[in-house]
This record gives structure tokens, sequence and C-alpha cells, in this order.
């Protein structure tokens, strides 16, 4: 039981961690167990969209949609996709609508399982 | 025996949550969204990609802000906002040690921030009107793309700035003509309120140029005309401090 209450554990930590606590944040994530791509706000709803794009090993493989939904987490997630190390490349399109308009904000594109785009890779 | 019971309702679960989330676009024409764009695109309404049920509420929305001046709106967010004062000092105070680049709580200054563009804070403020700033947008290579200023203000009620650079963001808006106006510095701009007089009302000021998406919002119990106007104004200073 401990076993399997620890997996779980894990496994809220990877879905929940780091949201944008006093606002909007989006992130890419490559051979993180998951490929994905996740837009968020602790603190409000908004109507977004995310896309995620998955390539292996330098060839388009499939993408990922969220089509609009009406959320505080919109999540493009292939969930055991990749294994780390395992050669994948995500590019994620993080969109949201406010009022009519669509804005694209942010366009991740990463190969690692850094929650921002790289930043503990310290580049 | 038990805990193998526990481990195959476990995965089975997850592959239902993996099949929930993992929805090839090429498959499901309801999951469609817009092509990525770069830049400021002001088009006609009627190429903005939604479904048909967003389009008939767009349509509602947009004769309730002309007819009532807001879109009638029950929210959490007017008191979350209106109380974020009250909660700030003891936020900051707890993460004032944490070094993280990619934390996102609130900070007292805006040098706490990484950012991956230069911005030093809304200069016509008062320091004991600001209540904080915060990392918004993504981290990539040099710092976040973008930052949102909370502060209060005795005619508004609490506002944020919300700067997003999609200048390294490598983004982009679609605006509808009809939504369009120019009375931020000509540029392009859109306003719009909602909220309900029990849940309150958030009044959005926006406008648009190659660097910037800027929202300007502020939270207020009550509907009033004259707070967007005010707003005008003041994004108008913000424009130029940049």
């Amino acid at each position: 039981m401990k076993f399997v209450i620890s997996i779980f554990s894990v496994f809220l930590l990877i879905s929940i961690a780091n949201a944008g606590f006093n606002g909007f944040t989006m992130h890419s994530r490559a051979n993180c167990g998951n490929n994905e791509s996740i837009s968020w706000d602790a603190r409000n709803y908004y109507t977004l969209g995310t896309v995620s794009h998955h390539y292996y090993k330098g060839q388009f493989n499939h993408g990922i949609s969220t089509g609009w939904e009406y959320t505080w987490r919109s999540a493009a997630v292939h969930w055991f996709e990749a294994n780390p190390g395992s050669g994948w490349r995500v590019i994620g399109y993080h969109w949201i609508k406010v009022g009519t308009e669509q804005r694209l904000l942010l366009v991740t594109d990463v190969s690692d399982c850094s929650i921002y785009d790289g930043w503990w890779d310290k580049r | 025996m038990a805990t193998n019971s526990y481990l195959a309702i476990f995965f089975l679960l997850l592959l239902f949550v993996s099949s929930a989330y993992a929805e090839d676009f090429s498959s499901d024409p309801s999951k469609e969204l817009p092509q990525p764009i770069s830049g400021i695109h002001i088009v006609p309404d009627s190429e903005l990609v939604t479904t048909k049920s967003m389009k008939q509420e767009e349509i509602l929305n947009l004769k309730q802000q002309k007819e009532k001046g807001y879109i009638a709106f029950d929210s959490t967010y007017p008191r979350e906002l209106l109380n974020t004062k009250y909660r700030a000092l003891s936020e900051i105070k707890a993460n004032k040690d944490n070094k993280d680049p990619g934390d996102t709580h609130l900070k007292e200054k805006i040098s706490e921030i990484k950012l991956a563009f230069q911005y030093n804070g809304i200069p016509f403020i008062k320091t004991t009107n600001i209540i904080g700033f915060a990392a918004i947008g993504g981290y990539i290579d040099n710092g976040w793309t973008g930052v949102k200023e909370f502060f209060n203000d005795t005619r508004l009620g609490t506002c944020t700035l919300s700067l997003y650079n999609i200048g390294v963001s490598h983004g982009g808006v679609k605006l509808g003509k009809s939504t369009v106006t120019y009375v931020v510095n000509s540029k392009p701009t859109t306003i719009n309120v909602e909220g309900s007089i029990n849940s309150g009302f958030m009044y959005r000021v926006s406008w648009f140029d190659n660097t910037f998406i800027h929202d300007l919002e502020c939270a207020n119990m009550n509907f009033d005309k004259e707070i967007t106007t005010t707003m005008i104004d003041y994004a108008r200073l913000i424009d130029k401090s940049l």
C-alpha cells in the first residue's frame, strides 16, 4: 500500500507542481516520463488552448490539442510517452482567449525535463 | 494480492487520465486551435476560429457590453484580487529567501524577478500603493517573458499591470476588427468590463504592439464607467513609460 501511495504522490507532484501562484504561466517538458505542454494560473479561470507537437529523433511524430476550454489549467500531456533521454523534442503553443481576441502568449521548445524551458540547465 | 489490486486500479486510472488528455488533433476537429502567428493581426471577426457555442456567447457578450456597459458574469476573481493586499505581506515574507528563479510567488521589488527584458515598474505609482510583483509567462534561457505588477488605487480599486513580451516569447495576437479602438497612444486597444453586483467587477484595458501585450486590470465591487476612463488615462501614461 505504501508503494502505491508513494507512486501516487509522485504522480500528483508531476501533475500539479509549479503552477503560477499569482498569474498565468506556461511550460513544456520532454523526455520526462511524459511529453507535455501546460498553461495555468492557480488563482483564475480563463478560456485556454494548448497544442503540443512531439518530435521523435528529429521527425514530427504527432500533436495533441486541448481545444478551447474554460479552466485554470490547460494540459496537453502524453503520459508515459518518453523515458528520460529517449530523444523527444516538444514544441508547445500556449493560447488564451480574452473576449474575442486570440493570443498566442508563448511558444515553448524543449528537449529535456526542466520545468521552465530549461532554466535549471543554466545554459 | 491486495497490493496488486491497488496497483491495477491505479494504472487503469492513469490510463483513463492519459486518454482524457491525449487527443490527437488530426482526429478531432473540435480540438482545433488557430495556426501559430507572430505579431499583431487585426482580422474580420469571422476569421476568429471558435466553436459554434463560443461564437454565440461572444455575440451575446458584445451585446451586453454595448447595452449595459458590462458583461454579466459571476466570478470569484474580483474579490480574490481585492484581497491580494491582505495576503501579500505574509507571502512576500515567506518567500523572501527563495532564490529559485522559477518561483512565481509575490516579490516586494521588481529586481527580485529575473526577466528576459527590461522593466522597472510603473513610475507614477507611489511605493506605498505597490502590493508586489510576480513572474508570469514562461521562463526561457535568460528569464521570464512576462511580469505582473499589483497596486492599490483609491479611485480604481486593486489593479494589476500584466506585460507579456511577445517579442521574446515568439507570440502573437489576433484581434477582431469590430472590438478594436486606438485610444491608447494610437495602438490597437480592447476594453472590457465583466462582473455582477454580487461578485464585483473586473475592468480591463489591453493594448498591443509588436513587443508587448499589455493588460491593465482593476477589481472593484462597483460598476462605474469613470473607472474605465481613468484606466485609459493610466494606460497612456504607462505605455509612454515603457
